[in-house]
């Protein structure tokens, strides 16, 4: 019974997670430039594989514990590539999308 | 050298465990992943160890963990809105964005802290951290609401810099 009831909230929660990863899907389609690119893909796929692994975990609970050691290795390490690729691009002159209103990193370079 | 090699090692080991660990695995087996997993988490240690900021154990204060849990529970909720923000962004047609990058300025002062901050600001409604310059911090902005500095910090950073300076003063 009560596994039944694990099997069923850990769907919801892959499938709350595989939402996400349409989103982020959706918004590197349609956003302007890299940068919101990426905004929208980091954001939405970390908290998407959360989601995905925290619902496995609840299937297979003998795994909850491998998969919260991947979860926290997961939000400590996404961020830190996403930010290390933006300033790689900006530093090679990718520039922003035009209609942007401000880019207070370029005036600190001149 | 030797008190950082110690804790690289042992934290090295317990995550190793972490991620072998399961109901029905045989003791023999359990010690046989354990003795290799020691030999090469002291092979690692020796090599990394270097790299690691030491902050000591005094960090292992209850009252430092207990902000920080906090401060991990803020930025859980945060990122749940992050998301749903950004979705709500890419789906709406006409895609309301207002994208630039702001600079803001930070009190945190060891590295570690910095760390935290930016990973968290990236995690977080519309924001994502590009560069650190000492203080200042560089952000990209989906949708810019203050070029000011000071009132962009609030609005960015504010509750997170506040559990952080507990964790790390």
């Amino acid at each position: 019974m009560i596994g039944q009831i694990l099997d069923y909230a850990g769907m919801i929660f892959v499938f709350i997670g595989s939402l996400f990863f349409l989103f982020g899907t959706i918004g590197l389609v349609r956003m302007p430039d890299l940068y919101n690119r990426m905004q929208a893909s980091t954001k939405t796929t970390t908290l998407g594989v959360l989601s995905f692994l925290f619902g496995i975990g609840l299937m297979q609970l003998q795994w909850m514990i491998k998969l919260l050691v991947i979860a926290l290795f997961i939000v400590l390490t996404a961020p830190v590539g996403a930010s290390a690729l933006a300033r790689a691009s900006h530093n090679a002159g990718i520039k922003l999308w035009e209609k942007s209103i401000v880019d207070k990193y370029e005036e600190r370079k001149k | 050298m030797g008190g950082k090699f110690a804790y690289v090692a042992i934290l090295l080991t317990i995550i190793w465990i972490a991620l072998i660990y399961s109901p029905n695995i045989t003791m023999e087996a359990f010690l046989e992943e354990l003795v290799a997993g020691i030999i090469i988490s002291i092979g690692v240690a020796a090599i990394t160890s270097k790299n690691f900021e030491g902050l000591g154990i005094k960090y292992l204060h209850p009252k430092r963990i207990a902000y920080f849990i906090a401060f991990f529970f803020v930025f859980l909720k945060e990122m749940v809105k992050a998301n749903l923000n950004m979705a709500r962004i890419v789906l709406s047609p006409k895609l309301p964005v207002k994208p630039g990058i702001v600079e803001i300025e930070t009190d945190l002062k060891l590295p570690s802290a910095k760390l935290f901050l930016g990973n968290a600001i990236t995690l977080t409604p519309g924001t994502m951290t590009i560069d650190y310059d000492n203080n200042k911090a560089y952000i990209h902005w989906v949708y810019v609401e203050s070029t000011e500095p000071k009132k962009a910090g609030e609005i960015i950073k504010g509750k997170f810099e506040r559990l952080l300076k507990e964790v790390f003063s």
